[in-house]
């Protein structure tokens, strides 16, 4: 063979074997994270379901302060994760590989659960402290607003300790539960906000807020 | 020198363009896809360097001449307002060491800043002085009618060869009846400000790594303007230079090229050149031959794809177009980001500063991949090593000291270039003229 095509032959595979070493190594990085990621979201649910069980326990046997106790425990430890999940969520938003729509999805039909159970807890256990707040927003990009409410919410969640962010995406239309909690809740723009059962259209100041959830 | 575009300039189109890439960049970026838009045209761009890579390889090195009695030599020196820096070339010429007679004929191509009074009282030069501006290739033009070297070395007014730059040039013509003209090994002159420093590098890899890997190949695409040594009988053949070219270095290599002569090198032959030492007057050298390649694809429309100039024209040539309609996807994709950015980071202070939010710097969220940069590292690990044999070619070693330059090099300089094809891509697409002297 021609040397001059010895060369386009070498260098092709050369050029084929970094590529695909590279997507491979992309790819494996991805794939980890992913899988590290999900594991967490199984977690999460496995403790949102024991959680439910406690809170079905506090239902059909009478409450006790200590009982209510351990079960605001647990949800604040699901708190905490929740957050933890949403920060990964949204770090891996750039993955190339992996369907992180999918484990967003989960998450949010996840975090929906934990609201409604935290809801029900304040109920059952007659814990009126605590103040879920739920924020609707749109994808970062295009609503800088958002991002702006994100930051004030931040700030009252640093500042109250009764104050429960619950964050969803209100353009995430194919969750019928999204669809349903912005039907419910008479969502039209982003960002709103429900503080107890009362929705805010547009941005809310952190003044306002606290003023709100009696912090 | 003028390029004088056919047609009326076409400013709407030229806008609509700009839009229709934009939307489009646009489109791929908020689908999510940008990272198959860069990845793509990088890893052709990661084929060419490895193909150069293998070829470089293949070479070997290269040995000085030695010989000890070669051709008369026409050393030709076009000036035009050149008072600064053509006494410093005159004295580079005339400090060669060439076995052989050599003349040098010094064009004044109607210069205005006083170097043609200046030039006629220069010693042991042949003063030929045009009474108006005729361009660079009408400049050598004339001289070669005069010339009585069997053998033409055309040298810039700012560039200054070696003392030995000649005679192995000359000593590579001489080995084949077929080469035509000789590519020598263009290196900066002054790199003493950043901007230089970069074209330093660009020059070493380009002129030094490069060359020697697409003369391997026989598919060198451009005889340096700087300095090039030309068989004064092949250039009689094609006709001389091209006075409408404004790349007329590219052009006669392509014409060579096709009268059936073939392209030599040599990394012995090394010349220094000044280059411009701020954006704007690297922007219009850049706007020229990037322009000119343009130009000359369309004059030189056969040659492309065509098997009879090899790799030249299938491998080379084609390669570098796409590298520079990444450039210019590059581009749109660098502006699209940052006006987006810039918007919303707007938006988003207006909105911090009315609720009384602490401002920090946001972001639109667009977030890089593990994946791309990864890739990203794959394409820089054979860059790192074309520098690096860049820089052994010329002689020196990387020190500590060249590594921020280094990386300032991929970081900004890649860019910079990508923008400037951009602006040539758009002022084609305007049907700009162009004005050059």
């Amino acid at each position: 063979m021609e040397v001059k095509n010895q060369i386009l032959l070498k260098a092709a595979l050369v050029t084929i074997a970094l590529f695909a070493a590279s997507l491979y190594v992309g790819y494996s990085i991805e794939s980890q994270s992913y899988t590290s990621t999900e594991s967490k979201l199984n977690e999460f649910h496995e403790e949102l379901e024991s959680a439910l069980l406690f809170s079905l326990f506090i239902q059909t046997h009478n409450q006790s302060e200590s009982t209510c106790a351990v079960l605001r425990d647990q949800l604040d430890g699901s708190g905490q994760n929740a957050l933890e999940l949403y920060e990964e969520l949204e770090t891996n938003k750039g993955t190339v590989f992996t369907k992180y729509d999918q484990l967003r999805g989960r998450y949010f039909l996840a975090n929906m659960r934990f609201y409604l159970m935290l809801r029900e807890y304040t109920q059952v256990c007659s814990d009126h402290e605590l103040e879920p707040i739920l924020f609707f927003y749109k994808t970062y990009g295009d609503c800088p607003s958002c991002y702006a409410q994100g930051r004030v919410l931040d700030t009252v969640r640093a500042e109250c300790e009764n104050a429960r962010v619950f964050a969803f995406p209100a353009d995430s239309e194919d969750l019928a539960m999204i669809r349903a909690f912005k039907t419910y809740y008479s969502i039209n723009g982003t960002p709103s906000l429900v503080i107890r059962d009362a929705t805010y259209d547009g941005m809310v100041e952190t003044g306002r807020i606290k003023a709100l959830i009696g912090c | 020198m003028s390029l004088n575009v056919k047609g009326e300039p076409r400013p709407a189109l030229t806008l609509l363009v700009i839009i229709a890439i934009g939307v489009m960049v646009g489109m791929v970026i908020r689908s999510g896809n940008y990272f198959w838009l860069m990845v793509i045209p990088n890893t052709f761009a990661l084929a060419l360097i490895i193909v150069i890579l293998f070829a470089y390889g293949a070479a070997g090195s290269y040995g000085k001449s030695g010989r000890k009695s070669l051709p008369r030599l026409s050393v030709i020196i076009p000036s035009y307002n050149s008072k600064s820096t053509i006494f410093k070339t005159l004295g580079a010429v005339k400090a060669s060491v060439y076995p052989g007679k050599m003349e040098v004929i010094v064009v004044d191509d109607g210069s205005t800043d006083g170097s043609r009074e200046l030039l006629g009282s220069a010693k042991g030069i042949r003063l030929l002085a045009l009474e108006k501006n005729e361009g660079k290739a009408g400049a050598i033009n004339a001289a070669l009618k005069s010339a009585t070297g069997e053998v033409v070395a055309c040298v810039d007014s700012d560039s200054y060869p070696e003392p030995e730059a000649f005679a192995e040039a000359v000593s590579v013509l001489m080995e084949d009846e077929e080469i035509g003209v000789v590519s020598c090994f263009v290196k900066v002159a002054n790199p003493d400000n950043l901007l230089k420093k970069f074209q330093d590098i660009e020059f070493l890899t380009g002129f030094g790594f490069f060359q020697i890997g697409v003369h391997f190949l026989d598919a060198i695409s451009v005889a340096p303007g700087p300095t090039s040594v030309f068989r004064k009988s092949a250039l009689e053949k094609v006709g001389g230079f091209d006075e409408r070219n404004i790349t007329e270095d590219l052009e006669i290599v392509w014409r060579l090229r096709k009268n059936g002569y073939r392209i030599g090198h040599t990394p012995n032959a090394v010349i220094y050149t000044e280059v411009p030492g701020d954006i704007v007057s690297l922007l219009k050298q850049r706007i020229r031959w990037y322009r000119g390649k343009f130009y000359n694809v369309q004059k030189h429309s056969d040659v492309l794809f065509n098997p009879k100039y090899g790799l030249f024209s299938t491998l080379v040539v084609p390669f570098s177009f796409a590298g520079e309609f990444t450039g210019v996807a590059l581009s749109f994709s660098f502006a699209y980001i940052t006006l987006t950015q810039l918007v919303w980071s707007a938006q988003y202070a207006w909105t911090t500063l009315a609720v009384g939010v602490p401002f920090s710097i946001g972001s639109a969220g667009l977030v890089v991949s593990a994946s791309a940069v990864i890739m990203g590292f794959m394409l820089m690990c054979p860059l790192v090593l074309v520098v690096y044999l860049s820089y052994a070619i010329a002689g020196r070693s990387i020190g500590i000291r060249d590594v921020p330059t280094i990386l300032l090099f991929f970081l900004l300089y890649g860019p910079l270039i990508s923008l400037f094809y951009c602006i040539t891509f758009l002022k084609e697409v305007n049907r700009s003229d162009y004005t050059w002297k």
